[in-house]
């Protein structure tokens, strides 16, 4: 009789529990999307460019849909667990998730996943980052063309053999038939430390942050970049379409912040979340608080950042086995 | 540097300075917590400030969380950070014996020393960090971190094999996981979980919070006899002072730490290990160390702290973050729009000295608390242990779930705690492991860097001035070790005679 | 000098052994550099480990290595009632039961999530372990666990683990998704 006491009273104890926790739950807020949080993942650790964008997008979006749009950062894999796991989740619009593209699109054919990136209903655009090639000041290269005219074996400094850099670092020198390997193990500030030291000649990189205070600096000069126009930061920098190679041009090789929500999401519910990124997008005060952390916000419609992404995933498919063998050769 | 000094009379910047701290230290008590979750967790809240307060936030967290770390390691011998392991060795005994409260007397105080010798010979070398930091090549960095492997055996000279084995398995398992050296997957098994490797705060909470629980929750009783008198506030003074009797090995760990602290990568755990471990291969009297032994509180916390200054080196004059701290420290930065580097040394020396005088101020003020709470905190050690265990269990779960929001990361703290256990057990010293994996890697990136750069050619680990002397540095180690085996040997041979 | 094989030393010494041979094997099938880590640490580990679980069978092998710094201690004598006291613990069986503890704690929080399965694990362990009665086990639950979800939930808004149940209480009981293990 006293065991059996016992255990009503633990049960009892357990549902006080449950009440307590219910009473410090979030208070429901009615039929209408969003009834409750929505979840904004982002791939990688809090602080970073890409995460900082999303907490003034998503601190907007909360007060334009009067619901939290609460950012988590999922690290892992390189951003591949964010990915994945918008991938899976419910397409009730209450998750959505910031990838950097088209490094996670070059990461899934690398090792696949089963990540589709063509199935995932994107918002749109976030951020983008425009991609240039820089050196050390002092190097023996001038111009662009002291580069293309390079017999040698040139070393470029990058993070690793399957990211971003290396594709663009592979198409280029294909392109433009130079000679090259890489040196890895270069993040950052790290690349400008490599490039004054000597350990390569030249370096890839998005152009913002501190990479554009360093090529405005005195110690580095940036080449080109791969624009079909000029970049206004860096006005005397030409475009890989002005050199003679429009096929490294268009932006196609950006860092690019897209959004996306699940594959499947409801046509009305898609619609509220679209439309309440592309509303924070247009304030003026996120625009000039993304700026400042060295991002530039070029809105694009959800139809347009699915053509981007059909676009991005040609490019990867394309280059895929240079990308490929010259990992393997190394 | 005189305006930084007024500065700290704004009373907003006495706040920044005391919030930091006390999430720097009450983070850094808490096993598997750290600075790196405690910054990442404000970082958000400074939206919006005067970015002068809010490094004043940051400076106070860094220069505080392995002090509060030392806490738990010297009351429970479950070290609050990786950067606090070697503090078990001897702070925890220390502990058993009902010294506790001496024990946080010289750690407060070691760390303290510690961090402003470090702060002060970063400040002394920011004009001339650049130069060194340039100065400092992928081979070098090779060798520095082979110096650190060698160190490992020092540090097992009891069960050398033991040691040199688990540090095998250390810098083996840290190869696991995806090598952007190289583009792939090694050994995950298609594992998405092991695509980063594995997480080493899991590790750490495993083998050493977990391991721990579960050897005195089994036992029961307390940590210090119940019959033993605990010294109060007299005793963790005399501990603060008795630090001073051991300048050689403060001088020696603060110099340690200030300069693996400059190395990328390599962090607090190798520095507190490699002060340890020299200090005890230096030493007259070596067999003391683990006993309880004064010095080696000394060794560990001196070095632990004095990195401080030496990882902001690389991170103010370059932008390189050496550690966790100094990413997030660099995306406050970004944050606050400000650019390391030139922009930082030329244009915003302000911040510059917030951050120095905010790691001293922080310091400063731990040491303070950690003396004057010291003889509070040491009553721990005469609390049941059947008390504590539910409360530090579920502490490290949240701590180590904390670090990426991975409940996999959590099943894998209990299963190391499972393997510490028995590790420790059979004998086996986890901490060689531990610095075998956090090694491991590094030594891996920049050997494979360096042949890129020299396209093949080896000559690169062989040429360089720096490279030669710590050549030159692993040579005279190993020498003067077995020099001293031989010794020991033949001296214990002429005993039996 | 003969000693009783310790059997707790040749587990551990296979269970590394085990790990190392996974990685040295499994680095063959890598190229060239990417194996060279592997096999430069992995074999020589592999032999110190292979010593070390014949000194486990016959401890007398380490007397051959006393000139180097290895001592007879590397294989203790394995205790008679095979209490486990070279780190001054409680016998096996209570090893266990609190091993049990910590992994009933995880299943709990696995399916339950962290803001049940603490409040339910340190009153049970308060209760059964510690010797409190249950009335201050809830109460010491309470005063513990409040300012910690106050500090944690509300003000930092720490996502703790929810539980893999369907979604209950979101953000609080169920609804978590499970991170991709393969």
């Amino acid at each position: 009789m006293h065991k059996v006491l016992g255990r009503v009273r633990l049960i009892g104890i357990l549902g006080l529990l449950v009440v307590f926790a219910t009473l410090a739950a979030s208070c429901g807020r009615g039929d209408d999307f969003p009834d409750r949080d929505i979840e904004w993942y982002v791939g990688f650790s809090a602080g970073g460019g890409f995460d900082t964008a999303s907490r003034f997008i998503a601190e907007e979006m909360s007060t334009d849909l009067g619901g939290t749009v609460v950012v988590r950062n999922l690290e892992g894999g390189g951003g591949r667990r964010a990915a994945q796991e918008i991938n899976k989740v419910d397409p009730d619009g209450y998750a959505i998730s910031i990838m950097n593209m088209p490094n996670q699109i070059l990461a899934e054919k690398l090792d696949p996943q089963g990540v589709d990136f063509n199935q995932l209903s994107w918002l749109g655009r976030a951020v983008i980052q425009t991609y240039g090639l820089y050196t050390a000041a002092n190097s023996k290269f001038d111009t662009p063309a002291d580069v293309v005219a390079l017999g040698d074996d040139v070393r470029f400094c990058l993070s690793g053999l399957a990211g971003h850099s290396f594709l663009v670092a592979s198409v280029t020198t294909e392109v433009m038939n130079i000679a090259w390997h890489p040196v890895t193990g270069y993040k950052g500030a790290e690349t400008q430390a490599g490039l004054l030291r000597g350990d390569c000649e030249l370096a890839l990189g998005p152009m913002a942050g501190s990479t554009l205070t360093a090529v405005q600096g005195p110690d580095f000069k940036a080449l080109w970049i791969y624009e079909d126009e000029r970049f206004a930061p860096l006005p005397d920098v030409p475009t890989v379409t002005e050199l003679g190679f429009p096929e490294l041009g268009g932006g196609k090789f950006a860092n690019n912040g897209l959004v996306a929500a699940p594959p499947g999401v409801p046509d009305d519910i898609l619609k509220k979340l679209v439309d309440s990124f592309d509303k924070a997008l247009q304030n003026p005060d996120v625009v000039a608080n993304i700026n400042k952390k060295g991002m530039a916000v070029k809105r694009l419609t959800a139809a347009e950042t699915d053509d981007v992404v059909k676009g991005m995933d040609s490019i990867v498919v394309e280059y895929l086995e240079l990308v490929r063998a010259k990992s393997k050769s190394q | 540097m005189l305006a930084g000094f007024l500065n700290m009379g704004d009373p907003a910047i006495i706040g920044a300075i005391l919030l930091g701290t006390t999430l720097g230290v009450v983070f850094g008590v808490i096993p598997g917590l750290g600075s790196v979750i405690a910054m990442t967790l404000i970082m958000p809240f400074t939206f919006g400030w005067d970015p002068l307060v809010a490094m004043y936030v940051f400076a106070g967290i860094i220069g505080t969380a392995s002090t509060g770390g030392a806490v738990p390691a010297i009351l429970l011998n479950t070290p609050g950070t990786i950067a606090n392991v070697c503090t078990t060795f001897d702070g925890f005994p220390m502990t058993q014996k009902g010294e506790g409260g001496r024990a946080l007397g010289i750690a407060a105080t070691a760390s303290g020393l510690g961090t402003l010798f470090s702060i002060i010979v970063l400040a002394a070398l920011l004009p001339v960090a650049k130069l060194l930091i340039l100065w400092f090549t992928p081979p070098d960095f090779f060798w520095m971190v082979i110096l650190g492997l060698i160190a490992v055996t020092f540090a097992s000279r009891q069960n050398m094999i033991k040691g040199l084995a688990a540090g095998g398995v250390g810098i083996l398992i840290a190869l696991i996981g995806f090598s952007s050296v190289f583009g792939v997957r090694r050994y995950t098994l298609g594992s998405e979980y092991l695509w980063d490797g594995i997480e080493i705060v899991p590790l750490v909470i495993g083998f050493f919070a977990l391991s721990e629980l579960i050897v005195y929750t089994s036992r029961g009783g307390t940590i210090a006899p119940s019959t033993v008198k605990l010294g109060g506030f007299k005793e963790i003074l005399r501990g603060g002072l008795e630090v001073f009797r051991y300048k050689a090995i403060l001088l020696r760990g603060s110099i340690i730490g200030t300069v693996i602290g400059a190395v990328p990568g390599a962090g607090g755990a190798v520095a507190n290990f490699l002060s340890y471990s020299t200090a005890k291969q230096a030493s007259k009297t070596p067999e003391l160390f683990g006993t309880g032994y004064a010095g080696g509180v000394v060794a560990s916390e001196s070095a632990n702290d004095a990195k401080d200054g030496g990882i902001l080196l690389p991170t103010l004059t370059f932008g390189i973050p050496g550690n966790g701290e100094m990413v997030i420290l660099m995306a406050a930065f970004i944050l606050h729009g400000i650019q390391p580097g030139r922009d930082l040394l030329v244009n915003r020396l302000d911040i510059v000295w917030a951050i120095i005088l905010g790691v001293i101020a922080a310091q400063v003020l731990t040491t303070f608390v950690i003396l004057g709470a010291g003889a509070w905190l040491a009553k721990i050690s005469l609390v049941p242990v059947k008390y504590i265990a539910p409360f530090v269990a579920v502490l490290s779960f949240i701590g180590v779930y904390a670090v990426r929001s991975n409940i996999w990361d959590v099943a894998l703290a209990v299963f190391a705690a499972l393997v510490g256990f028995f590790m420790r057990r059979a004998g086996f010293p986890l901490i060689t492991l531990v610095i075998g994996f956090v090694l491991g890697h590094l030594a891996e990136e920049k050997f494979t860097q360096s042949l890129q750069i020299s396209q093949g050619d080896y000559s690169i680990f062989f040429t360089r001035p720096v490279s030669i002397l710590l050549l030159i540095a692993i040579f005279s180690m190993l020498g003067w070790t077995a020099y001293k085996s031989i010794r020991m040997a033949t001296g214990d041979k002429k005993v039996e005679a | 000098m003969s000693k009783r094989i310790d059997g707790i030393n040749l587990l551990v010494c296979s269970f590394l052994m085990t790990i190392t041979l996974a990685l040295v094997l499994g680095s063959l099938v890598y190229d060239g550099k990417q194996r060279l880590v592997a096999l430069v640490i992995g074999l020589p580990t592999i032999g110190m480990l292979a010593f070390l679980m014949l000194a486990s069978l016959t401890p007398a092998l380490l007397a051959y290595l006393r000139p180097i710094g290895v001592s007879e201690d590397d294989a203790p004598e394995a205790e008679p009632g095979g209490s486990p006291n070279n780190l001054n613990t409680g016998t096996w069986r209570r090893v266990g039961i609190v091993y049990g503890w910590l992994t009933g704690y995880y299943v709990l929080t696995f399916i339950f999530g962290y803001y049940v399965a603490t409040p339910v694990f340190l009153v049970a362990f308060l209760t059964r372990e510690s010797g409190l009665t249950w009335m201050k086990s809830v109460g010491v639950m309470v005063v513990s666990l409040v300012p910690f979800y106050v500090v944690f939930r509300l003000i930092l808004d720490i996502p703790l683990w929810p539980g893999v149940l369907p979604r209950i209480l979101p953000g609080i009981l169920g609804g978590g998704s499970i991170p991709q293990l393969n």
